[in-house]
C-alpha cells in the first residue's frame, strides 16, 4: 500500500482542500459576466444588456478567427462567465471547444441557457457541395460564418442575444426588451442610410481574398467575381492570380478586400488591375476607428462608397 | 425521428430560434412586426419556460391557420378522388430505412472520431550518422487515433502506431472530466505521462524532427505508462493560471521513435527495454506543477516543474537476491510564446532542464560460468544533468525557422557528455500537410554496436513529411 508519507498522499490532500474552496458566482444584482468570441458580439451584448451585463470579447477583432491562440486569460474568463456568446457555423472550431472543455463552467456549456449561438436562424451562404478537405483545408462545411457583415442578420444576432439574456436573467425582461427595441430602431435607420449610399453601386463587382463578404455583398446588391484564394486555405499560384487580374479587368473591379495578414497580396493584385486594396478585419475591433458594430459597418460602407466602380 | 419544431441548424444550440433572416428583406417590412415589443413590454422571444405566453399563442394560431389552409389545399383533390373511387388508400410509403426506427444492427450514429497520421522521414549523413540510424527512407509512424464519448462521464482515447518494426498500442485511456467537480479530471489506462513540455507530445507534433536528446537519455523519449493521473487547474488572478497533475504508474518506461539520438532504435516492445512490472508499494509516481501568464495581449510565459520517482526491485545474482533500483528525474521548463494574431506567425523560446538520479545494477560473472555462487551484483547510483533550448520564428502560419541544441551528461556515467545543435525549416502547405528540413550535428553520441560502446560524431540532413487525415485535435498547449 502507499504510505501516508508518499508524495501523492500530500498532493491529494492539497487538491481536496483546494477543491473545497467556494467558487465565485454572480449573484443578486451584479452584472452578468458575458464573454463573447468577437468584439461585434460584445458590442451587441452591451447594447442589449445595458447596465445588467459586463461584456468582454475574447478576441480583439483583427485575428484570424479560425486560429486564435488559447491564452490563459481566455480560459480564466470562460471559467468565470455567466454567459458565452459565439458566432457558430464553425468560426471558432479550432480554439473555443478546447477552452470550453477545460473551463469546466456549467453555466456556459452548450445546451444551457448561458450558451448563446447567434447563428440560430441564420441561413448560411456558400455552403459547399463538397464537404471534404479536397475543397480546401479551410473549407467550412456549414457555410460562410461571417454573417455579422450583413446588418439584416445583425438583427437575428440581436434576437438571439435577447433570447439568451431573457433565459438567464428573466427578472430584467423589460429592460432587455427595451434595449433591444432601441438597437433595432437604430439599426433600421442606419441600414436605410447605408443602402441609400450604396444603391448607385448595385451590381458593382469586387474581389475578396477568402470567402468572407458574401453576406455583405448580398445585403447591398454587390457581386464577388473572384477570390485570391483558389480554394479556402490554399495560397494562390501565379496562374491563378493572373486569371484573377484578367477577371478584375473584365468586370471593372473597384475593390479587392483582404484581412490584414493578406494585405500585401491584395495590394499587389490591385496595382495590376487598377483596383483599390481594402484591408478590413472580419469583425469590429476593440480599439480604433472600427470599434463598435455600427462604426465598423459604417467604415466598410464608406470604403466601398469611395472605391467601387459603377 | 421527428425533428424539433425549432431545431437549430447550428450545432450545440437549443435556444429558441429567431425568424430566419432573408437576404435583402427590409427590416421595416410588416412581416417582421411579430418581433416588435408587444404592448406593455412583453417579450418578443420568450424564454424556454415561458413558451405558452400570449406571443407564442398568437404565433401558434397564425401558424395553425396557415397549415390548415395548406393541408386543405393538398387534401382537396384526394378527397374528391375518394368520393368516386371506393378503393382503400394504399399504406404510407416507406420514406427510407433511416426514418423507420431501429432497422439495422450496424448503426453508425455513435461512431467515434478517427484520425490517421503518417510521419515519414528521409535522412542522410556522414558515416557515424548512418551508423546511428540516419540511413535513408523511413516510415517512422503511421498512427491511428480513435476518440469518442463512452457515456456522459467518460471519453475514451486510443492511439495505435505502426512502425517498420512493430505495431504498438501507444495510448488507450479513459478520461473523466465533467463527471468530476471543481475542474478535476482523471485519466486512467495507458497514456503519455504529463512530464515537462515535450515528453508527452507525439513525435509528429514536435517542433523538431526528434525529441530533445536529454529527454531521450533520461526519460527514454516519451515517458509512457499504465496507471492513473489526476489533473486540476485554477485561475491565478485574471490573466494567469496554475495547473497540477499527479499520477501513479505500474508500468512506466520510455518510448522513442527517434531517428537519431540516444534513444534511437529503442522502441517500446524491445524485450531488452521492457520495463519491470512493479508491486503496489513500488508504483512509480509523477507530479507536474505549471503556471502560465499572459505577459501581454500577444505573449504568454509558462513555468513548469516535473518529477518522476520510479522505485523498482530487481533480482541480483539470483531470485533470492532482490535489490532496489530507484530512478528519479526532476525537470524544470520555461516557454515564452509571442503570437502575431493577424498573421498567425510568432516566436517561441523554450528550454527544459533535467536532473537524473538513477541506480544501475551491474552483474559481475567473474567466477565459474553458470554458477551464481561466486557472482556479484553491484548497485551504484549516478546523478546527471542535461538541458535543451529551442527557438522558432514563424513569419506566417505556413513557415517556421528555428534552431535548437542541448547538452546532457550520460545517465549511467556523468563523466561523459553529449551535445547536439541543429537548425530546421518547417513549411505547412496546410494544417494537415507539413514538410520539415532539419540539419543536426551530434558530438559524442553514445552508441553500442555488438556490445562495444563507442561515441559517434554525427552530421545528418533529414526531411520529414507529416500528413494528417480525419479528426484532428486542438487541445490546449499547457
Amino acid at each position: 500500500m502507499l504510505s501516508m508519507n508518499h508524495p501523492l498522499c500530500g498532493l491529494s490532500l492539497a487538491l481536496i482542500l483546494l477543491a473545497a474552496a467556494p467558487s465565485v458566482s454572480a449573484a443578486g444584482d451584479e452584472p452578468l459576466r458575458v464573454v463573447t468570441t468577437t468584439p461585434d458580439l460584445a458590442d451587441l451584448a452591451r447594447r442589449i444588456g445595458g447596465a445588467r451585463v459586463e461584456a468582454v470579447s475574447l478576441t480583439s477583432g483583427t485575428e484570424d478567427f479560425h486560429a486564435v491562440r488559447a491564452r490563459p486569460s481566455l480560459l480564466v474568463r470562460l471559467s468565470r462567465a455567466d454567459v458565452l456568446i459565439e458566432m457558430g457555423l464553425d468560426l471558432e472550431h479550432s480554439w473555443l471547444p478546447a477552452l470550453l472543455q477545460s473551463a469546466r463552467n456549467d453555466r456556459i456549456r452548450p445546451g444551457t441557457p448561458g450558451f448563446i449561438n447567434v447563428s440560430s436562424g441564420i441561413v448560411p451562404l456558400e455552403v459547399p457541395d463538397d464537404k471534404t478537405r479536397k475543397a480546401g483545408p479551410d473549407n467550412h462545411p456549414q457555410g460562410n460564418p461571417h454573417f455579422n457583415l450583413s446588418p439584416t442578420r445583425a438583427r437575428t444576432i440581436a434576437d438571439n442575444i435577447l433570447a439568451g439574456f431573457l433565459a438567464v436573467a428573466p427578472a430584467h425582461r423589460e429592460e432587455f426588451a427595451e434595449n433591444h427595441r432601441r438597437f433595432v430602431a437604430e439599426l433600421e435607420t442606419r441600414l436605410a442610410g447605408w443602402r441609400e449610399r450604396l444603391a448607385p453601386f448595385r451590381g458593382a463587382a469586387f474581389i475578396e481574398h477568402h470567402s468572407s463578404f458574401a453576406y455583405f455583398a448580398e445585403e447591398f446588391g454587390l457581386r464577388i467575381v473572384a477570390k485570391l484564394e483558389p480554394k479556402p486555405g490554399v495560397s494562390p499560384s501565379p496562374d491563378h492570380l493572373a486569371r484573377v487580374v484578367e477577371i478584375a479587368k473584365q468586370e471593372r473591379v473597384g475593390i479587392i478586400v483582404a484581412r490584414p495578414a493578406n494585405a500585401d497580396l491584395a495590394k499587389k493584385v490591385a496595382a495590376e488591375c487598377g483596383a483599390t486594396a481594402v484591408v478590413l478585419p472580419l469583425s469590429s475591433t476593440t480599439e480604433g476607428d472600427t470599434a463598435g458594430y455600427f462604426e465598423y459597418i459604417e467604415h466598410i460602407v464608406a470604403l466601398f462608397e469611395k472605391s467601387l466602380k459603377r | 425521428m421527428a425533428s424539433e419544431p425549432n431545431s437549430s441548424r447550428s450545432r450545440g444550440s437549443h435556444r429558441p430560434v429567431s425568424p430566419r433572416s432573408h437576404p435583402g428583406r427590409d427590416l421595416r417590412s410588416p412581416d417582421r412586426d411579430w418581433l416588435r415589443p408587444y404592448p406593455g413590454g412583453a417579450c418578443p422571444i420568450p424564454p424556454h419556460h415561458h413558451r405558452t405566453n400570449s406571443c407564442v399563442l398568437i404565433r401558434g394560431a397564425r401558424l395553425a391557420i396557415a397549415l390548415l389552409i395548406l393541408c386543405g389545399a393538398s387534401l382537396a383533390p384526394r378527397l374528391a378522388a375518394q368520393e368516386t373511387d371506393p378503393t382503400p388508400p394504399a399504406p404510407a410509403q416507406r420514406v427510407g430505412i433511416g426514418d423507420l426506427g431501429q432497422t439495422t444492427v450496424l448503426d453508425g450514429t455513435f461512431n467515434p472520431a478517427f484520425s490517421f497520421v503518417g510521419d515519414f522521414v528521409a535522412s542522410w549523413g556522414n558515416e557515424d550518422a548512418r551508423e546511428a540510424g540516419a540511413d535513408g527512407f523511413l516510415v517512422r509512424t503511421a498512427e491511428l487515433g480513435i476518440f469518442g464519448a463512452v457515456d456522459d462521464a467518460l471519453e475514451f482515447h486510443g492511439v495505435v502506431a505502426y512502425t517498420e518494426e512493430e505495431v504498438e498500442l501507444e495510448e488507450a485511456y479513459a478520461i473523466a472530466r465533467d463527471w468530476l467537480p471543481h475542474r478535476f479530471s482523471l485519466k486512467g489506462g495507458r497514456y503519455n505521462v504529463d512530464f515537462g513540455k515535450q515528453s508527452a507530445l507525439h513525435d509528429h507534433d514536435l517542433p523538431t524532427l526528434d525529441k530533445p536528446a536529454v529527454l531521450q537519455e533520461y526519460l527514454g523519449g516519451t515517458l509512457r505508462g499504465t496507471g492513473a493521473e489526476l489533473h486540476w487547474w485554477s485561475p491565478l488572478g485574471d490573466t494567469s493560471l496554475f495547473r497540477v497533475s499527479g499520477g501513479i504508474l505500474q508500468d512506466a518506461d520510455g518510448d522513442s521513435h527517434a531517428v537519431i539520438g540516444p534513444a534511437a532504435g529503442h522502441e517500446h516492445g524491445d524485450e531488452e527495454e521492457e520495463s519491470p512490472i512493479r508491486d503496489v508499494e513500488d508504483f512509480a509516481a509523477t507530479l507536474r506543477l505549471t503556471t502560465l501568464f499572459d505577459v501581454t495581449e500577444s505573449s504568454t510565459l509558462q513555468f513548469g516543474a516535473s518529477a518522476l520517482h520510479a522505485p523498482t526491485s530487481v533480482f541480483g545474482v539470483d531470485e533470492t537476491d532482490e535489490r532496489d533500483i530507484d530512478q528519479a528525474v526532476l525537470g524544470g521548463d520555461l516557454t515564452w510564446t509571442c503570437v502575431d494574431e493577424e498573421t498567425g506567425g510568432g516566436l517561441t523560446l523554450q528550454g527544459e532542464f533535467l536532473h537524473s538520479d538513477a541506480d544501475f545494477g551491474t552483474l559481475d560473472e567473474a567466477g565459474t560460468p553458470g554458477d551464481p555462487v561466486d557472482d556479484s551484483f553491484t548497485v551504484m547510483g549516478e546523478s546527471a544533468n542535461g538541458f535543451y533550448a529551442l527557438a522558432e520564428y514563424r513569419p506566417s502560419r505556413r513557415w517556421g525557422f528555428g534552431a535548437s541544441g542541448g547538452v546532457f551528461e550520460h545517465a549511467e556515467d556523468a563523466d561523459e557528455d553529449t551535445s547536439d545543435i541543429g537548425v530546421f525549416v518547417t513549411w505547412k502547405r496546410s494544417e494537415f500537410n507539413r514538410l520539415r528540413l532539419e540539419v543536426r550535428s551530434y558530438a559524442d553520441l553514445p552508441h553500442e554496436d555488438d556490445g562495444i560502446e563507442e561515441p559517434l560524431d554525427c552530421f545528418a540532413v533529414s526531411l520529414q513529411w507529416t500528413v494528417i487525415l480525419g479528426s484532428h485535435g486542438h487541445g490546449l498547449d499547457w
